[in-house]
């Protein structure tokens, strides 16, 4: 039997239904975006990054699902939500700083039962968060990665 | 990181700012709208750059009419950025362990890759806090428009008598006072079918548009 304890379980605690009960254990083949390399941050949550900081402005800002990994249910719909937030960085110099920080690429990863606990994918944009189970290592688990910029520097429009 | 040139006039907040919510947030807050609540004065605070450690923000004030035009996509990020009150930007680093400890400067100029690209409009989709700030505003844009039914001369004279109007800070039409020697808050006699109209002693105030009056917790 395998540990099923959360991963950042002593920050979860500080949230009430945290994750919430409609987080559920999935399988399948989903996708995240990641660095070329590999880069220490590729599967840390968002609250649990310290380098580069994340953006707060107090402590309200850290949210509950920021202790859990952002995945999509296809490459399609994590191609297409990259594209549309990095259109919309506000400043030129910000799109090198999405870069850096969300990568460039997509990693196909398998995520079994025993990985942790999912929410269901948003039906627009197929993004769901994921809370994972305290021993298992994504890094293991990537199936393929894929470019999301052409060698033009454009993003590709299409998987 | 860009290289700033500072007034070193700095405005002192005193913890008096208080977070009204994100006009932008992804992924974190990208634009946020802040009410000092020793005067009502609204600020915005800009995201704009991070180096190693610090976040950078710009913080500007900004007029509720601007913000309501932003929203309802009449004028875009950059004029939104541009119509600052006094043509004052200030600027503030924030490192994470340190978020209620921040120092505030003032920018002798705003460096150009500051400014925001210049087609980008409001998005509702990136607002969590779309009705809170809408209402907040509403509340807000309703407080300046007591519109006087006689000529302002007849309003000094009315001061004068000693019937100046105070206005609680709490935004309640309802708990509007007057002094001791004034006369009551009355609904005028003619209008009290119409419960946008209220008269103080000849200055009638129409409340323009529908808004929740409910009491601030």
């Amino acid at each position: 039997m395998l540990n099923k304890k959360l991963k950042y379980k002593q920050f979860l605690e500080n949230y009430t239904d945290c994750p919430s009960e409609d987080f559920k254990e999935i399988s399948g083949n989903f996708c995240r975006w990641i660095s070329i390399n590999d880069y220490e941050n590729n599967f840390k949550p968002l609250n649990i990054i310290t380098n580069p900081p994340q953006r707060l402005l107090n402590d309200s800002d850290k949210l509950c699902m920021g202790y859990g990994l952002s995945f999509f249910d296809s490459p399609q719909n994590a191609l297409n939500r990259y594209s549309t937030l990095f259109e919309k960085q506000k400043r030129a110099h910000l799109k090198e700083i999405f870069k850096t920080d969300k990568g460039t690429q997509i990693a196909v990863i398998k995520i079994e039962h025993e990985d942790g606990l999912a929410n269901e994918p948003n039906a627009t944009n197929g993004h769901f968060t994921f809370h994972e189970y305290e021993l298992v290592e994504f890094k293991e688990k990537i199936k393929s990665r894929i470019n999301i910029f052409a060698d033009d520097g454009t993003i590709n429009i299409e998987i | 990181m860009e290289q700033l040139t500072l007034k070193y006039k700095n405005p002192v907040f005193n913890n008096s700012l208080v977070r009204i919510g994100d006009l932008i947030n992804y992924d974190g807050p990208i634009l946020s709208l802040f009410e000092d609540v020793r005067n009502g004065y609204l600020y915005l605070f800009d995201w704009v750059d991070r180096i190693e450690q610090y976040n950078r923000w710009l913080i500007f004030q900004i007029r509720s009419k601007d913000i309501l035009e932003f929203i309802q996509k009449k004028i875009t990020y950059l004029e939104l950025f541009k119509n600052t009150v006094k043509n004052t930007y200030y600027f503030t680093d924030i490192i994470n362990n340190n978020l209620n400890n921040y120092r505030v400067i003032q920018l002798e100029i705003v460096p150009e890759k500051y400014y925001p690209n210049a087609n980008d409009y409001f998005d509702k989709t990136d607002c969590p806090s779309y009705d809170k700030i809408v209402s907040f505003l509403l509340n807000k844009k309703s407080e300046n428009l007591y519109l006087p039914n006689t000529s302002i001369s007849s309003i000094n004279n009315h001061r004068t008598q000693s019937q100046t109007v105070i206005r609680k800070k709490s935004r309640n039409l309802n708990e509007m006072q007057v002094n001791s020697n004034s006369p009551r808050l009355t609904r005028h006699p003619l209008t009290a079918p119409n419960k946008n109209r209220y008269d103080i002693t000849g200055i009638t105030i129409i409340r323009r548009s529908e808004f929740n009056y409910k009491k601030h917790a």
